[in-house]
């Protein structure tokens, strides 16, 4: 009757803090849409994606350059998305409106079909299927294919003799590195493997980027590239003919939704306009401009779109990147505070969400023996959850961008807040407790005046944990597009650029020193004087 | 204000009865002295009287009014409580620890502003000054339960009950508080329930002693009729035990 009592005073006042903090996140909430991304559909807004590699990367600028120039539509860009399940459901589900594919990936890995050697019956398929089946169109190929090819050091004496992928049969040492999406990929190593039979003594899973120093390291002697890869020259790399011809072709479109193109039917010429535009060595050189020459991937669209003719205007900065990092990062000052903007708007909201749901949460299972093992354990597992899948995992029901970011970080920063409270509350002496009703005061007078000032170090210290976590898990947001300094991150990992990826990091771990100096200042102020004594 | 208790028995554990058929009265102005061995019910009687214990049968009455008529916390504030390690708030500082109760039923902060040299000298913490400021880690055991005391006292409650208040301090502190009780306890005229297990120190402050074994009452009387006419071997062996 007594813990009865006690605990609807408790849920009565949790409900009303809940009640007041809904309204505060109401208007938080309204802050953050209201500067964040739109959702696509709106007016005048068409919202360009891309996989995070260069090659999309720039295709997507270079596409969304264009449509900026010749139409009034705004352009918003959601580069680097996680890949191309990514990619394809945000297209599908309409927070992104169109992004650079390949037929070969979508016949394949889209549509689960299995591969045709002829280029032109390949898109007329593709495009017929997906414009029945999703209502998405392939746009006119840009010229180039840039099919998956196999490469190996063209200087070494082990590889040297090699031509063609059948010539592997030859050789059983290659060491070899693939990327991740080409180790999964039924177009990728596991048909290769049947079609051509082959076999490698050891073969691991590499993102691009530290493939190509691996093979310069002699680390690993083979590896997958694409055919126009702007690195191939750089590391003197060869590509293996595909003689038994099983690499489906790849030719690079824009896909598009069918609905946006009804809705702004202007923006097709500007893309029709690209039709055949750029060959394979094109694509080759352009691909070295931002990989090799680290050159903007904006000026590197812009030089293209002019030299084609397809835009005037001036010619725009061409001056090669500066050499010196602090330099580099002066250069990038304004979008470095835009990224830590977002970064601290990623960790600090979701952070926030979590206190105010954590503490209530935490305080409830102080009370219930039966109810705290379960939800400490269910929230242990939720945190073993690797950040990337729970991030996939949201997308279908919260899109991507902003939101599911926001929701993922906060379901991680839940933990060690509830876990922080509990153990807070639970560590107070039960015998003050018993003073404190002993005397008259209610339950929810000795909730505010002493269990919560009690457990105050404690339920700090959990926030400030899940607020230091937060900021390094928050980098992955920008695989879905929620931005943040996981951007020049993760772009910089593609690019190999040691200078971007730096431009990121450095920025997130000095904002990790920075909130854990402080959030320990403000546990230790707000820690009552009479504990800091006592202890 | 008169404390009658009927017949509790309390039952924590099946088949092991920690109070079992106690009854007995406390009369308006008296000081009830509970005593017994450490295990004997003491703490459990004391609690079912403010209700952090509920008896598993019996009846308790207070002026007539069953304790159950009326708000759990209502009751209590009518009630000090002072346990043996003081239960201060170790997060709050001297006034604001005697000073809770009073804020909690709506007092001003002038109002108790006001009062805490009074309630802080009723208890010898002088000068007051100095203390009101002080947390609990910064007293002394004696100041602390002096500090309890005066939490108790502050909206003058007719009834008080007190754990073993000064169980846990050195004799000659125990003495010196001791006489203060002694002080305060005529100057005030409170209805006081004492656990202690000295019978030397339920000699000499209370009106009635009731001695206990076993969740039960062996026999209650003054200090004199316990010394003179022990009820039970037990009670004579308990005596003999405190005098030699
Ligand atoms: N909350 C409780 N739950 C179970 N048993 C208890 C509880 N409180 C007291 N008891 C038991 O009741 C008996 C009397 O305890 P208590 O009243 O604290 O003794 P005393 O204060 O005289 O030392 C002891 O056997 C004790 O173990
Ligand atoms: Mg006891």
């Amino acid at each position: 009757m007594k813990t009865y009592t006690r605990t609807l005073l408790v849920f009565r006042q949790f409900i009303i803090t809940v009640a007041r903090c809904g309204i505060l996140l109401g208007l938080i909430g309204g802050l953050a849409t209201g500067s964040g991304l739109g959702k696509t559909g709106e007016s005048g807004r068409i919202i360009v994606g891309a996989k995070p590699f260069p090659e999309g990367h720039l295709l997507a600028e270079i596409m969304a350059s264009l449509i900026e120039r010749q139409t009034n539509l705004r352009v918003i860009r959601r580069f680097e998305l996680g890949g191309t399940s990514l990619c394809f459901a945000a297209l599908q589900a309409g927070e992104i409106d169109l992004y650079p594919e390949y037929t070969g990936t979508g016949l394949i890995a889209i549509l689960k079909e299995s591969a045709t050697q002829d280029p032109e019956a390949t898109y007329q398929h593709v495009k017929q299927a997906f414009l029945t089946r999703y209502q998405l169109r392939w746009l006119d190929p840009f010229g180039f294919n840039n099919t998956y090819a196999l490469a190996v050091r063209a200087d070494d004496p082990d590889t040297e003799r090699l031509n063609n992928i059948s010539d592997l049969h030859t050789t059983s040492t290659l060491r070899a590195g693939f990327t991740r999406e080409f180790l999964q990929r039924e177009d990728g190593y596991p048909g290769l493997r049947r079609h051509y039979g082959l076999h490698f003594p050891s073969v691991q899973g590499l993102e691009h980027g530290l493939a190509y120093k691996a093979i310069q390291q002699k680390q690993i002697d083979i590896l997958d590239a694409y055919s126009t890869d702007g690195k191939l020259d750089v590391y003197h790399l060869k590509l293996l003919n595909d003689d038994q011809k099983f690499f489906p072709p790849y030719y690079a479109a824009p896909l598009v939704r069918e609905a946006t193109l009804q809705r702004y039917p202007e923006f097709r010429a500007p893309l029709g306009s690209l039709k055949g535009t750029i060959s394979e060595a094109t694509m080759r050189s352009l691909n070295y401009q931002v990989e090799q020459a680290h050159r903007p991937f904006e000026s590197v669209a812009q030089e293209f779109l002019q030299n084609s003719g397809l835009i005037g205007g001036a010619a725009t900065d061409a001056s090669p990147r500066s050499t010196s990092f602090p330099k580099f990062l002066w250069e990038r000052r304004q979008q470095t505070l835009r990224l830590t903007l977002r970064h601290l708007q990623l960790t600090g909201l979701s952070a926030l969400l979590a206190t105010l749901i954590g503490i209530p949460i935490g305080v409830a299972i102080s009370r219930s023996r039966r109810w705290a093992g379960p939800t400490l354990s269910g929230m242990g597992i939720l945190q073993t959850i690797p950040s990337l899948a729970l991030l996939g995992f949201l997308i279908p029901f919260l899109g991507i961008g902003l939101k599911p970011a926001l929701a993922a970080l906060f379901l991680y920063a839940l933990l060690p807040i509830i876990q922080n409270t509990y153990a807070g509350i639970r560590s107070i002496d039960p015998s003050l407790i018993e003073a404190g009703q002993g005397i008259g005061m209610t339950a929810s007078q000795i909730l505010w005046r002493v269990e919560l000032p009690m457990a105050t170090r404690f339920i700090l210290a959990g926030v400030r944990t899940a607020t230091v976590i937060n900021i390094g898990t928050a980098t992955l947001a920008a695989f879905i597009g929620a931005g943040g300094l996981g951007e020049p991150i993760f772009t910089g990992l593609s690019l190999n650029d040691h200078f971007l990826i730096l431009a990121g990091a450095v920025p997130a771990a000095a904002l990790a020193v920075i909130a854990d100096l402080f959030l320990h200042r403000f546990e230790r102020w707000m820690t009552p004087k009479g504990l800091r004594l006592s202890r | 204000m008169m404390i009658e208790v009927q017949e509790v028995t309390k039952i924590f554990k099946a088949g092991e009865k920690a109070l079992d058929g106690v009854s007995l009265q406390v009369a308006e102005g008296r000081t009830l002295c509970l005593i017994g061995t450490s295990g004997c019910g003491k703490t459990t009687l004391l609690k079912l009287l403010n209700r952090l214990v509920e008896p598993s049968s019996g009846r308790i009455f207070i002026d007539g009014q069953s304790i159950t008529d009326q708000g759990v916390v209502a009751l209590r504030r009518r009630m000090g409580y002072v346990m043996q390690k003081g239960g201060l708030f170790p997060h709050m500082t001297v006034a604001e620890n005697v000073g809770l109760i009073p804020r909690l039923a709506g007092w001003s902060t002038e109002r108790i502003r006001a009062r805490l040299p009074e309630w802080l000298e009723r208890v010898n913490l002088v000068p007051t000054r100095h203390f009101e400021t002080r947390y609990p880690a910064e007293l002394s055991g004696g100041q602390q339960q002096r500090v309890g005391v005066a939490r108790a006292l502050a909206i003058s409650p007719p009834i008080i009950l007190m754990d073993e208040p000064f169980g846990a301090l050195d004799p000659i502190t125990r003495r010196q508080l001791q006489s203060e009780f002694l002080r305060l306890k005529n100057e005030l005229k409170k209805t006081i329930v004492f656990v202690t297990h000295d019978l030397n120190e339920a000699f000499r402050l209370g009106d009635e002693i009731a001695i206990m074994d076993r969740g039960k009452i062996l026999q209650i009387g003054s200090a004199q009729s316990i010394q003179q006419a022990p009820a039970t071997p037990f009670v004579a062996e308990f005596v003999r035990s405190f005098s030699a």
